[in-house]
């Protein structure tokens, strides 16, 4: 199968997954297109092409690391949203949702992480415990206390949907 | 199990059927509100994360059109592009900088020096054999043995291209040198950072250019030039 037919599937997740990593739009762009070179480069290393997701996802965390290492990114408060992604959350026309994506970029990206892959990319806690180098015990409660956060932050949202 | 433990290990995965809970909240309310709440809450999560790519906004590529300079590399990204990437700029790479000035070439050089300064060591440490052959794999091939420690390997985003980056021992220190394979100069193209105290130069190398940029004196930048002219040999 060739490259492109391979990875199509699962180029835009790829993009979610690493700015939900990152925040930033500008950035999840140079490590996806880095993602992309190095898994170009290494197809030969794939060895099962059902594995193509983890297989990609794995290379883009480990680049995601490796911006992370090079550039001195300023600590700020995740409290406080950047310009850019206030605007983010303001894309979608349901208040709920773009109130739920502002209380994601607050979470801890220790929380926020095991979250997108379960819930956006559908790994099982297992894989996911794989992949962050974390017991399976500690996912879940990674998983737990993200959600719990969330609707704490939403409270009000979910009730008046209720 | 009680209300506290069940609600916990529902809200690890809300997707996975758990009978154990089901049976409580028949004759539980609490946790019955509980899951609608829960449910409620991922269907937002999954709204929330979702997000339409084509909608953020993201700067533009600051990628210069030019004639390509790789051709593996730009069947690939050709046919990326084809397929994957139509009019998004997140692939933005298609084309190479060859049309680059001179001038402009240089100050992406140097403006690239400032973008991995974890690689600036003077160190007796090589990078691993793997790596370094990772990164020249398609361009070029390096006689290692003509050249003090390659302490560091990196492909990196330079002037609209992928090309091998790498730093090389020297007597004055480190050098970055950058490998430019297809990028044909017709003269040797001067590199400064004053402010670092680094200068250099691009020199032409047959079917490419190398660019070294480092701290020496310029007999020992022009040494190190003329050693890496002899040592590479570009396998595009």
């Amino acid at each position: 199968m060739s490259f492109e037919r391979l990875v199509a599937p699962w180029r835009d997740d790829l993009f979610r997954y690493v700015f939900w990593l990152c925040r930033d739009p500008d950035l999840a762009d140079d490590v996806v297109q880095e993602t992309m070179f190095r898994a170009f480069k290494s197809l030969d290393k794939l060895e099962d092409e059902s594995a193509v997701k983890p297989w990609l996802l794995t290379i883009a965390r480990r680049e995601h690391a490796r911006v992370y290492e090079r550039k001195r990114f300023e600590t700020r408060d995740i409290d406080e949203l950047t310009p850019a992604e206030t605007a983010f959350v303001a894309t979608e026309s349901n208040s709920d949702v773009d109130d739920m994506r502002a209380a994601i970029f607050r979470l801890d990206d220790d929380y926020r992480e095991p979250l997108v892959l379960q819930v956006l990319m559908g790994f099982s806690t297992e894989e996911i415990a794989r992949m962050m180098g974390l017991r399976q015990g500690a996912v879940l409660t990674r998983l737990h206390r993200a959600r719990k956060k969330l609707m704490e932050q939403i409270k009000s949202e979910l009730d008046l949907i209720g | 199990m009680n209300c506290e433990t069940l609600r916990e290990r529902l809200a690890q995965d809300p997707a996975r059927v758990d009978e154990e809970f089901d049976r409580h909240a028949e004759s539980c309310a609490a946790c019955q509100a509980y899951r609608q709440r829960l449910l409620r809450a991922e269907a937002l999560i999954q709204d929330a994360l979702r997000f339409d790519v084509n909608s953020i906004g993201r700067a533009e590529e600051d990628v210069p059109a030019g004639s390509a300079a790789r051709a593996g590399w730009v069947t690939w990204t050709s046919g990326l592009a084809a397929g994957l990437l139509v009019g998004v700029t997140l692939w933005g790479f298609l084309s190479g900088g060859a049309n680059l000035s001179p001038e402009e070439l240089a100050d992406a050089v140097v403006d690239h020096w400032h973008h991995e300064p974890d690689s600036w060591l003077e160190t007796s440490s090589p990078v691993s054999a793997a790596l370094l052959a990772e990164v020249l794999a398609g361009e070029a091939e390096l006689d290692q043995a003509a050249l003090q420690t390659v302490s560091y390997a990196e492909t990196c985003w330079v002037a609209g291209e992928w090309i091998p980056h790498l730093v090389v021992q020297g007597e004055a220190g480190p050098y970055m040198v950058l490998l430019m394979p297809g990028r044909v100069l017709q003269s040797p193209v001067p590199l400064s950072l004053p402010e670092e105290g680094l200068s250099g130069s691009i020199v032409p190398a047959g079917a490419g250019s190398i660019a070294v940029l480092g701290a020496g004196q310029s007999s020992e930048i022009d040494r190190l030039e003329n050693t890496l002219a002899a040592a590479v040999d570009w396998t595009i």
